[in-house]
């Protein structure tokens, strides 16, 4: 009788840690980025990762800020929005394509390190300072030594130069 | 001797002699040998499988053996899509012309002219479907066995997809039809195809495997490519009207022509649930059928692609492979059984998909898909809950996008994935109704049309544990009413017309239930990314 | 007993016609008597096909008026590579042979062919088939049998030949008729326009036949001529043919001109 209860009560609370367990690190949609073809790095509980980039109704997911831009150059015509994470959680920094000209929040500063893609979301973000563009260099120092900071119209160059790229190799 | 009778036994015996001596000169020119640069060390010899010993009688088949297609006013109603009836006609080419090639010594131009060949026929495709054994007399003189085989499952392919173009016949007429030529195709020659579900790691795992992939990456895209086409038309004809098929196929075509011939980076062949997931379901012992005969027609390229087999071998490991792939290898046995697990006999099939077998590397729920990772079978691609089965799987929505396609669990699900995905997309949305599904088409900006302006749909979204409730379409005022009356959770609910509910704009939040599929330990496909993680661990 | 095929004596062959699809393309490239040349390729038509065929014919016989012929066969595939088939044909105005030039309805042949085996290796297909043309011409007596051994076999890749040798015995010969006949056709077939169109086969041949008349010798011809699909089940053929060489008076003619249509359901 008392070994039936203490199964119960494993069963029941094994039903409620289930229950409220949570789900695997929401790498939720797994769809590769579609420039570079690796998983999309998603949000941590410290830092967003995922940079969306809006065309008309269409919300797509890629890796990094690089990315992103790439692929509006090489497959999307007219007007886009791209959303990249910032260093503050929940408010990305918002780039407009609109009548092929670029542009971003005037204090925007970008990270343009060359870095593997896998780590892609190190190398390539954006910052609304220039102080936070420091902090995460020296958080990844091992990475991103001899980072500078660079203009939207630089990262834009960069991402124009990795299409060129891109389709030299295929 | 009359001279006349003299003339004529003096001519018959020079014919006589003139045809033999063509007979004994005309030998099968020796296909070259080629080296490949950098390649690996050929397996030995010893690797092959034997041939079985008691091959049934077919197997030495040297009669032409033709059957006529099954009689039905439905034959050719194909061209009722015409640019698909064109396309398909142009498929028939490409493996003759490959197989030609390789069995008269040029295979080294594989990737080079006879791809060019083979493409300028898929880009303009003949008005009538071009006889394969036309295309390729010499591989039918050495190989005719294989060539019955596969054309006597390529005439199921053509009527199959007539009976789905055809305006004359009812949906269950459609049904009863498909259902008659599969037992026309499976009864009235020894020689079908297998209708189980094969272990897929099994067939792509013979010594020789992989070898024309490698060696033609380009000839082998263009086969997969048009395989992606003869999967993915299914679910395009499957329960629509002639408009929504040629609504589809001008969006599928498209892409069939500018991305899906020419990709060379598929991990596998496509499959039949993955392209036509719908069809598959309904009608799984054609999907396995298709795809066991696409197998077969790859390890026949491996077979012939592999320069360290010598000819007779060859010749064993092709009757082998088509040993393998017959309805009669695996007489007695069922969808679902193992007697050998990953071997020949291995009938498992993907969990929600009775229409695939066991892929390469997967567990029995979750697969690896080409651009998206491991993906569930038996689960919405969206939010992760199971998706119907059995009788009530047509109520699955699919989305098609990138080349897949997708089911998912309702309306909204599909909408998002939509959403979430670049490029053109076709959603197919069941209503109430099984006869009356709704076609919508996404453009490259997600900007919505469909066949049907006059769908309803509910939405009032909650937890996606009950989306297969709270998001419907229906195809008439009455029907939401109906189905509104008998859910009073919706009692209040509004409908929503076609441009509402095209209207809303995608969150970018995961489902509450959304759970990331994992794939087995130890597959290649993680490997490669856990040997590069460590890489990078050690770096730091 | 005579097998009249263009109602023309000396050219037994034509009006065993059959077109048939191999599976579900109509093809062009499987070569069958009449259809437009004389020669038989070694392959039946499939198991329970069908096929119906119509040609006619301009015929310009030497020292004679002009004349037209008409043919019409239906064929079945009764079993795996075997056919039967039911022909027709009928002649008006000038023709080689006969003095007739009235409009004639020949004779009714019946037919049987049997394929053996495919090609395979360097071993040819090889086929027979047995013809029967029953005395239902205006005044025709006994019945004219005729049998058919059939090779064919490639030559180098596309290129076909088929020989064809035949026997052909009337039961109720007339005065001055031969009894027994042989002949010989050497047919030859491509596809044109591979690996770019493939709806259309070239054909041509060489033929020697025994006229019926004892005391001539034989007739030479040679034929060209082109099959082409025109529809998803059907073709048209056109062919030409002139017999080049007439010994000991044999009656011949100066050109025949065909044309025809075949289609399989």
């Amino acid at each position: 009788m008392k070994n039936r209860l203490v199964g119960k009560i494993w069963l029941g609370a094994l039903a409620i840690l289930l229950a409220f367990a949570p789900a695997r690190s929401g790498r939720a949609h797994e769809a590769k980025c579609p420039h570079c073809e690796a998983d999309v790095a998603q949000d941590t509980p410290e830092q967003d990762n995922e940079v969306a980039l809006k065309y008309g109704k269409k919300r797509i997911e890629y890796r990094c800020v690089m990315c992103a831009i790439a692929d509006a150059e090489k497959s999307y015509k007219g007007d886009l929005k791209i959303l990249a994470p910032s260093e503050k959680k929940g408010k990305p920094v918002e780039i407009s394509r609109i009548e092929g000209k670029w542009s971003a929040p005037e204090s925007t500063v970008f990270i343009g390190h060359k870095i593997k893609h896998r780590y892609c979301e190190r190398g390539y973000r954006a910052f609304t300072t220039m102080a936070a563009f420091t902090v995460h260099v020296e958080k990844n120092k091992a990475q991103l030594k001899g980072a500078k900071p660079i203009t939207l119209a630089e990262i834009v160059q960069i991402a124009k130069s990795d299409v060129v790229e891109d389709k030299k190799e295929k | 001797m009359h001279s006349l009778t003299r003339f004529w036994v003096t001519l018959l015996m020079a014919l006589g002699w003139a045809f033999s001596s063509l007979a004994q000169a005309q030998t099968e020119p020796l296909p070259k040998r080629e080296g490949i640069p950098g390649r690996e060390e050929a397996p030995g010899l010893n690797t092959l499988p034997p041939l079985p010993e008691d091959l049934p009688g077919w197997f030495n088949n040297k009669g032409k053996n033709h059957i006529f297609y099954k009689r039905g006013p439905y034959n050719f109603d194909i061209y009722n899509i015409k640019r698909l009836a064109y396309d398909l006609n142009a498929v028939a080419v490409g493996h003759s012309m490959a197989y030609e090639d390789m069995v008269t010594g040029k295979a080294a131009g594989l990737d080079t002219e006879t791809f060019e060949r083979i493409n300028w026929v898929l880009n303009h495709p003949p008005k009538f479907m071009p006889d394969e054994a036309n295309v390729s007399p010499t591989f039918g003189r050495k190989y005719g066995v294989l060539e019955l085989v596969f054309d006597w499952t390529h005439i199921l392919h053509a009527q199959t997809v007539d009976v789905l173009a055809s305006t004359k016949l009812s949906e269950a007429e459609k049904d009863r039809e498909i259902q008659a030529l599969w037992k026309f195709y499976f009864e009235s020659v020894p020689y079908a195809i297998s209708p189980l579900p094969m272990n897929m790691a099994f067939l792509d795992g013979q010594p020789y495997s992989m070898a024309f992939r490698n060696k033609y990456p380009k000839v082998n895209g263009l086969f997969w490519g048009y395989h992606w086409l003869q999967g993915a038309m299914y679910d395009m004809l499957l329960s629509k009207t002639l408009p929504q098929q040629r609504m589809i196929y001008d969006v599928l075509g498209d892409r069939y022509h500018a991305i899906e011939l020419y990709r060379t980076n598929r991990p596998f062949m496509p499959m039949f649930a993955e392209t036509s997931p719908r069809f598959s379901e309904k009608y799984p012992y054609i999907a396995n059928a298709f795809d066991n005969l696409h197998m077969l027609h790859d390890m026949v390229n491996d077979i012939l692609a592999s320069d360290w087999i010598p000819e007779p071998e060859k010749e064993k490991q092709i009757l082998r492979a088509i040993w393998i792939a017959s309805a009669t290898a695996h007489q007695g046995e069922r969808p679902g059984d193992v007697k050998e697990e990953g071997g020949l006999h291995d009938h498992r099939h993907m969990v929600g998909m009775p229409g695939m077998g066991m892929m390469k590397y997967a567990t029995e729920d979750v697969m690896w898909m080409d651009n998206m990772g491991w993906m569930p079978t038996g689960d919405c691609h969206h939010c992760t809950m199971p998706l119907p089965e059995g009788e009530e799987a047509w109520k699955a929505p699919t989305v098609s996008a990138q080349g897949w396609t997708m089911r998912v669990r309702c309306p909204l699900c599909a909408r998002d994935m939509a959403a979430e995905t670049k490029g053109a997309v076709i959603f197919h949305i069941p209503t109430e109704d099984p006869l009356k599904p709704v076609v919508i088409i996404s453009d490259e900006q997600g900007n919505l049309t469909t066949d049907n302006p006059g769908v309803l749909f509910l939405e009032e979204a909650a937890s996606h544990r009950k989306c297969n409730r709270w998001s419907s379409a229906f195809s008439s005022r009455k029907a939401f009413e109906e189905y509104v009356a008998t859910n009073p959770e919706f009692k209040d609910a509004k409908p929503l017309s076609f441009e509402e509910w095209a209207a809303v704009e995608v969150s970018g939040k995961k489902p509450d239930t959304y759970v990331k599929p994992e794939g087995p330990e130890g597959n290649p496909y993680d490997k490669a990314q856990d040997d590069e993680t460590q890489a990078q661990k050690e770096e730091e | 007993m005579r097998i009249r095929l263009l109602a023309n004596a000396w050219l037994p062959l034509v009006l065993f016609l059959s077109a048939h699809s191999s599976l579900r393309a109509v093809d062009h490239n499987n070569v069958d008597a009449g259809r437009p040349l004389s020669f038989d390729d070694a392959e039946a038509i499939a198991f329970r096909e069908r096929a119906a065929e119509i040609g006619t014919g301009g015929i310009y016989p030497k020292g004679g008026p002009a004349g037209l012929a008409f043919s019409t066969e239906f064929l079945y595939g009764f079993a795996l590579n075997s056919h039967l088939s039911v022909d027709l044909d009928a002649a008006a105005g000038g023709r080689a042979g006969t003095p007739e030039k009235d409009f004639q309805v020949g004779k009714l042949g019946l037919g049987l062919f049997h394929n053996f085996n495919r090609e395979y290796g360097n071993a040819p297909a090889f086929s027979i088939r047995g013809d029967v043309a029953l005395p239902t011409e205006k005044g025709a007596k006994g019945v004219e049998i005729r049998l058919r051994g059939i090779a064919s076999k490639a030559l180098i890749q596309y290129d076909r030949l088929h020989l064809n040798l035949d026997g052909i015995v009337t039961t109720a010969p007339e005065t001055g008729e031969r009894r027994f006949r042989p002949g010989v056709v050497l047919g030859y077939s491509k596809p044109i326009g591979y690996p770019r169109s493939f709806i259309r086969t070239g054909v041509a041949e060489v033929s020697l036949q025994t006229p019926e008349q004892k005391g001539t010798g034989p007739v030479m011809s040679l034929g060209v001529g082109l099959r082409q699909q025109v529809t998803v089940r059907s073709l048209f053929d056109i062919g030409i043919r002139s017999d080049v060489l007439a010994l000991d008076k044999a009656p011949h003619e100066d050109i025949q001109i065909i044309a025809g249509f075949s289609t399989s359901f």
